[in-house]
């Protein structure tokens, strides 16, 4: 089958992956074998093609916002046939202390979709059978496919900041997260507050109905009960911290940060604020994020890459050329 | 001064409100004078005047607690509030401010607090003293009689509904859809969650629906709580129960969802077993709620005033209070009555 495969000793100047002639994966147990239909790029697969992760195996296929039908493998519950999402959580333990204690999503032992196993960018992957999410007809690939992470950990995100309905809320940083998560918000009630770079995602948070839009060094107007950063900037941490009233969350969606800056603790973090992280994501938030995304007919802005557009879609990623997400159908 | 008042008198329970005319009282330090322009009728109100509760009031007392008003004179060192504002003197009247309660925002259950229409004189009256510490603040734009049940019933629903815990997106099964029960689905909708309305009254159901329920269910015809599972797939994450009806209790714990929680507002005379084995083998929480905190209000007006919650009201004279709080006792009441003090 044709993939796109990340090699640790083989990395060419301006070239994140090489696009090539793999073996088709054998079925396993517990697994069933999708045919992919389409595949979203975050940001995360940059940061592996970048080497910002480090590498787990020598080659890779990445991609882990699949949506794709069983081919083999099929059960009871998941015939063949079936379309199912998988995301960035392919598989966890079950028996360590964190899945025990209802945390899977910092399981010692996880899966990672496209990161410690190949992933999407490919003709054919094996997942995990109890990691996929069936699909309502009414989602279709290329929309669907954006919300399997950049959805799902947003969604996470502001779970983690510990949102309450009609609190304001504030957004720090504008990409395919964030645009998914302020539909969320505005559900919920909340005052919607984005601090952003970029002239094109400011007029996107205002065409989404924003209730503040401001550049990433602008202050908010008033006091924000929680923020969610989506940049991966330890300064954009410091502005939403900044913004936060006492007692005041931020938390930061981010699998990787540049670092944070040294900062003045009396001012910014006393008070009770309280900065967190969001790591990962739990097969509820999927659940219920997917359910919650189809009630409100949640549909991102996609653009569409050929698997032999692997690079340039990584690229546009890269360089935030376009508004809303890649998306790669083989 | 020759200064009086009309006020609705209880001097003896079970025995109609008497019309008296009363000296308008002055403001003690740290109180407030509150000039009244509606009061809602509460089924509270019929409870007190008939000394129903084992914790009566002394007589002779003036009820109503979901009066609005302007403050027209203040006492020494009130700071809170100034003449003119719109407030309203709400069931909590006033609580100490210092025991474990009040300290974490559980004020309602503070044992020093005094009731509006109960321990103090309240709102079936032209003019009535409140503590600025513990009064509503009502939002500009706002009408006096928009939201005096709101500060009884809107924030009693309200507060309902945060304690069951149920988040956006997740369902909560409201139980009984009369005066409560129409806020509730209002400022569940509001809150960003699925509703699902239970009555035994098609027409309130088709009310319910105007106002916003997902689904709506008869209690009448059939099993509501296997019909409420069905509908929300597991049961509602939260109960709101309104309906005062120990029949309703039963039925309204067992469409609870796993790990969800019950919550009972309404004060029907009696006990309802508990379903033991729903309940254990759920793990479902039973919890009671009372009216809400400070903070709740302000929330609870809040919505209001950004027209996101409107109650049904029936105006009516202070003189008709008599035949109100009758219509009351026997379920003769559709909405919420407002006693309006502009028509007279």
């Amino acid at each position: 089958m044709k993939a796109a495969v990340y090699s640790a000793a083989d990395k060419a100047p301006g070239v994140f992956l090489h696009i090539k002639d793999v073996p088709r994966p054998k079925p396993k147990d517990g697994h069933v074998l999708l045919k992919v239909l389409a595949c979203g790029v975050c940001r995360t697969d940059l940061h592996i093609a970048e080497g910002d992760l480090p590498p787990l195996q020598d080659e890779l296929i990445p991609g882990h916002q699949i949506v794709g039908k069983i081919g083999e493998g099929g059960t009871v519950d998941l015939p063949m046939g079936t379309r199912v999402g998988v995301s960035w959580m392919g598989g966890v333990d079950g028996t360590c202390w964190y899945c025990q204690h209802g945390m899977e999503n910092l399981c010692d032992q996880p899966t990672f979709t496209g990161y410690s196993v190949n992933g999407g960018y490919a003709e054919y992957v094996l997942v995990r059978a109890d990691f996929t999410y069936p699909l309502p007809d009414e989602m279709d690939d290329v929309h669907v496919a954006p919300l399997l992470c950049a959805g799902i950990i947003g969604f996470r995100s502001l779970r983690v900041a510990g949102i309450q309905p009609g609190e304001r809320v504030g957004l720090f940083g504008f990409g395919s997260s964030a645009s998914l998560a302020i539909a969320i918000l505005q559900s919920w009630k909340c005052e919607v507050y984005v601090a952003t770079r970029g002239e094109s995602h400011r007029k996107m948070a205002e065409s989404l109905g924003a209730t503040w839009v401001g550049d990433e060094d602008v202050k908010p107007p008033v006091p924000l009960d929680r923020a969610v950063t989506f940049a991966p900037s330890g300064k954009v941490v410091l502005a939403a911290l900044t913004s936060l009233r006492k007692g005041g969350v931020v938390a930061i969606n981010a699998i990787h940060l540049d670092q944070m800056p040294a900062f003045d603790y009396d001012t910014l973090l006393w008070g009770e604020r309280q900065i967190r992280s969001v790591a990962n994501m739990n097969r509820q938030d999927a659940r219920d994020f997917l359910k919650l995304a189809h009630e409100l007919k949640i549909k991102p802005q996609a653009t569409v890459f050929s698997l032999d557009e692997a690079n340039q879609a990584l690229l546009a990623v890269k360089e935030e050329t376009d508004q809303g997400s890649a998306v790669i159908v083989p | 001064m020759s200064q009086k008042m009309k006020v609705a008198v209880v001097e003896q329970f079970g025995k109609p409100l008497v019309f008296q005319e009363w000296d308008i009282p002055t403001p003690g330090p740290g109180q407030i004078l509150v000039k009244t322009e509606a009061c809602g009728v509460c089924h509270t109100d019929v409870h007190a005047a008939h000394g129903d509760w084992p914790v009566k009031p002394a007589l002779p007392f003036i009820p109503g607690h979901e009066a609005i008003g302007r403050v027209v004179a203040l006492g020494t060192g009130v700071t809170a509030v100034k003449e003119g504002d719109r407030v309203g003197v709400p069931w909590l009247y006033s609580a100490c401010g210092h025991c474990e309660y009040c300290l974490s925002a559980w004020e309602t259950v503070c044992a020093e607090a005094q009731f509006g229409g109960y321990t103090k004189n309240g709102g079936f009256a032209e003019y009535l003293l409140a503590d600025p510490n513990y009064v509503a603040h009502v939002p500009p734009g706002l009408a006096a009689t928009e939201a005096a049940p709101l500060i009884c019933a809107g924030i009693t629903t309200y507060k309902g509904i945060k304690v069951t815990e149920a988040k956006p997106g997740e369902w909560i099964a409201i139980s009984g859809i009369g005066g409560l029960g129409h806020l509730a689905i209002q400022y569940a909708k509001a809150m960003g969650l699925h509703v699902c309305a239970i009555d035994i009254d098609d027409g309130k159901l088709a009310h319910a629906k105007r106002l916003g329920a997902d689904l709506v269910i008869n209690a009448k015809a059939g099993d509501a709580a296997a019909a409420v599972k069905k509908g929300t797939g597991g049961g509602a994450h939260g109960v709101l129960i309104t309906a005062p009806s120990l029949a309703a209790f039963k039925q309204d714990v067992s469409m609870t969802r796993k790990c969800g929680t019950c919550v009972l507002v309404g004060l029907p005379p009696g006990e309802f077993p508990a379903p033991l084995f729903d309940m254990v083998m759920n793990c479902i929480t039973i919890r009671g709620s009372l009216v809400g905190t400070r903070e709740d209000m302000a929330e609870a007006l809040a919505f209001a005033a950004e027209s996101k919650v409107k109650a049904d009201i029936e105006l009516q004279p202070l003189s008709s209070i008599n035949l109100i709080l009758e219509r009351l006792e026997h379920g003769d009441v559709a909405s919420r009555v407002v006693l309006d003090f502009a028509s007279r």
